[in-house]
């Protein structure tokens, strides 16, 4: 019995005249848009709030003023951020996928328990491709000639400066993006995708994730972890591992600026990574993840609905 | 009594037709008498369905519309749809609109450069020789170049104009189950709906312009009253600002209603006060409907192109980036000298035409046809499908 059977597919968008498709780029584009806006909004509502209450007045030159910002306005920003992604990203597509295509949300999102050596692995796999992706943006940051405003600006909004701060960016940032991004691109797109692509589902949603973080210099990186995250998702059929992933990911960039703070690290965009720690800490993900695939072996069958079988 | 397209039995009182012909309603009526003139290829006996009959198998996109005969389509349907008609289209309308936008959009970005270099010339001259005389030629030499410039956007945007005549008849021509090659397409543009579209663009903007104008010059009339001892200087200002404000409130309430002229000028080739009078009778009692699903399209719309214009727009502008963080690296980062910041505009010049032209092609591959489902749902949502019933309903109902 495969999965497609077992779930009641009842919603409105499921008649036969109605393209699956276009559901997963409706649904996925139409969220995008409304929680970018309705963010945008709530950042401004909270920025105002937050420099009316504690008297932020910037002064300086430009270089002070972006530094300025970034210390005092990082507060409102992350709360806004994880508001957002909860109610302008996690419910609308919960939303969705009970209107459209079922009332069996948990199973159609693939909420269910795997192996915990899947998810170890998941993780794993992530932490020592995170060099990499940093390098990816190094170059690109050297091709520019960034100015240390700029970034020290962009580290500072990340930075946490106590443990408490420390705990809420964790939770804004690696916990937040972990449950909402992961059901919205793994749970309903490419889940949505998947029933009608197969395997080149988990390829688009990773280049979506990608182009959705609307950041050009960390495009590449991010859609290659986006393709990793799908592919967790496609091979284990559970979301559990992309989201332990994902959250690998986000918790390792905040801690490492975290350390930096601290004076324990300085691995950051404007330092450089050394080429031989990239080499081999992707020779050692390269490893993980074979023996990933080793511990999966038994592949998942997908029908897709026209009758057609793919792996 | 059966209806001659579906052969279901039709309630008594709500038949549509004469002649011995009787249908369940107007677009049963419209799709038998598309079929009886070969304008729908399948062969509904054959398959023993209706074109929106879900087991339905025709590749024509008639067949594939998804919607309640009765009610017209839900938003889901309205997306669904219009996806199917984007994919249907989709390379006859990249065609149209590259053959279109490609040459006047490289025309448009050494336009951009040409005025952007006039722009910073003009600044380097007023910082450099204040106080001084400027040489006549030089002014008239400028000036001249404005006006080729402002050519050039008049050139792109009779180019467009084309371009979104091309992809707003294919997808008429596409949900109506014909196929039209990109010539027929070309012919259509070089037409007279051409003018009609463009007389009609120019008739909404200088109506929904002298709306406005109006509101605004009936304050200034209004003072005449403090003049005459009528009413205070208070009085006059409250009025004022309501009367500017229910102007702006009732053009853009004829925007929505005229809103789908432009579609039924492409697809019927009625007169253009007449596009303008069946537009404002499909938008009747649906403004709402209307008015909510355009910004919802809208957003949907700007997003996705976003998506794609965000990385391509970092790659052209690279060097602007580089020559920007040079600046601010190089001690400038507390100001930016507004003659360097306009030299860098100066260089952008092409970029922006590049990218206003991927912009453009973008958002017409997508939002034309969106529109266009959005008229036929109207249509059937007031069983528009009779040409004289139309004309007589639009004729009451302006």
């Amino acid at each position: 019995m495969t999965e497609t059977d077992t779930i009641e597919y009842n919603g409105t968008w499921e008649k036969p005249n109605r393209s699956i498709i276009a559901a997963a780029v409706t649904g996925v584009i139409g969220i995008g848009a409304i929680y970018f806006n309705l963010e945008s909004i709530l950042i401004t509502i909270l920025t105002v709030i937050y420099k009316a209450v504690y008297h932020i007045e910037l002064s300086g030159g430009m270089a002070a003023k972006i530094r300025e910002t970034s210390v005092y306005l990082k507060t409102p920003i992350l709360i806004a951020v994880s508001i957002s992604e909860f109610v302008f990203m996690l419910l609308p597509t919960i939303w969705i996928i009970k209107k459209w295509h079922t009332t069996e949300v948990i199973k159609y999102i693939r909420i269910k328990f795997t192996t915990v050596r899947e998810i170890v692995l998941a993780m794993l796999v992530t932490v020592f491709i995170f060099p990499f992706s940093s390098f990816l943006v190094d170059i690109l940051v050297k091709a520019l000639g960034i100015p240390k405003v700029i970034l020290d600006a962009n580290s500072m909004l990340f930075t946490p400066n106590s443990n408490s701060e420390f705990i809420l960016m964790i939770y804004a940032i690696a916990v937040t993006p972990a449950i909402c991004e992961e059901i919205l691109f793994r749970g309903y797109f490419q889940r949505t995708l998947e029933r009608k692509t197969g395997m080149k589902s988990f390829i688009i949603t990773g280049i979506l994730f990608g182009l959705f973080h609307m950041q050009p210099l960390t495009l590449i990186s991010l859609s290659m972890l986006g393709i990793l995250l799908s592919y967790f998702y496609y091979r284990s059929q559970s979301i559990l591992p992309s989201s332990a992933a994902h959250f690998t990911n986000n918790f390792l960039a905040i801690l490492l600026l975290f350390l930096k703070q601290k004076g324990r690290a300085n691995n950051t965009f404007e330092n450089n990574i050394s080429i031989g720690w990239v080499i081999l800490s992707l020779l050692i993900s390269a490893g993980l993840f074979l023996i990933y695939l080793k511990i999966t072996k038994v592949k998942p069958v997908h029908v897709i609905e026209d009758g057609r079988i793919a792996m | 009594m059966k209806c001659e397209y579906c052969n279901q039995e039709i309630p008594s009182g709500s038949e549509v037709g004469s002649n011995g012909h009787y249908f369940c309603n107007q677009l049963h009526r419209y799709y038998w008498e598309q079929r009886s003139i070969g304008n729908i290829k399948y062969d509904l006996n054959s398959q023993g369905s209706s074109p929106y009959n879900e087991s339905s198998k025709s590749p024509e996109l008639n067949s594939s519309l998804g919607f309640n005969p009765d009610n017209g389509m839900t938003l889901g349907d309205i997306f669904s749809n219009s996806i199917n008609l984007i994919k249907e289209t989709f390379t006859r309308n990249i065609i149209i609109l590259v053959l279109f936008l490609v040459p006047s959009g490289i025309l448009l970005a050494f336009g951009l450069k040409y005025f952007f270099t006039i722009m910073t010339s003009s600044a380097s001259i007023t910082q450099d020789i204040e106080g001084q005389q400027i040489d006549p030629s030089q002014l008239l030499g400028k000036m001249i170049g404005m006006v080729i410039f402002v050519l050039i956007i008049l050139i792109f945007a009779l180019a467009y104009l084309g371009a979104e005549i091309g992809v707003l008849n294919n997808g008429c021509k596409q949900i109506e189950g014909k196929k039209i090659s990109i010539n027929d397409t070309i012919s259509k543009i070089f037409s007279i709906t051409y003018i009609k579209v463009a007389a009609e663009l120019i008739l909404l903007v200088l109506a929904l312009m002298g709306i406005i104008i109006a509101g605004i010059l009936s304050m200034y009339l209004l003072k005449l009253f403090v003049l005459l001892n009528v009413f205070n200087d208070v009085t006059v200002n409250i009025l004022g600002v309501i009367l500017i404000i229910a102007a702006f409130l009732y053009a853009f309430n004829l925007l929505f209603k005229w809103y789908f002229a432009e579609v039924i000028l492409v697809h019927t080739g009625c007169g253009i006060i007449e596009s303008f009078k069946r537009s404002s009778y499909l938008v009747k009692n649906n403004w709402w409907r209307t008015f909510g699903i355009v910004i919802l399209i809208s957003l949907v719309v700007g997003f996705a192109v976003s998506l794609i214009l965000s990385p391509l727009s970092f790659v052209f502008m690279w060097d602007y980036y580089r020559h920007l963080f040079k600046i601010m690296a190089s001690g400038g980062e507390n100001q930016i000298n507004p003659v360097e910041s306009l030299e860098m505009f100066s260089k952008l010049g092409t970029t922006f035409g590049l990218i206003i032209v991927i912009n453009l092609i973008l958002r017409s591959l997508a939002f034309p046809l969106f529109q266009i489902v959005m008229y036929f749902d109207l249509k059937i949502r007031k069983n528009d499908f009779d040409d004289a019933v139309g004309k007589l309903e639009a004729n009451s109902n302006l």
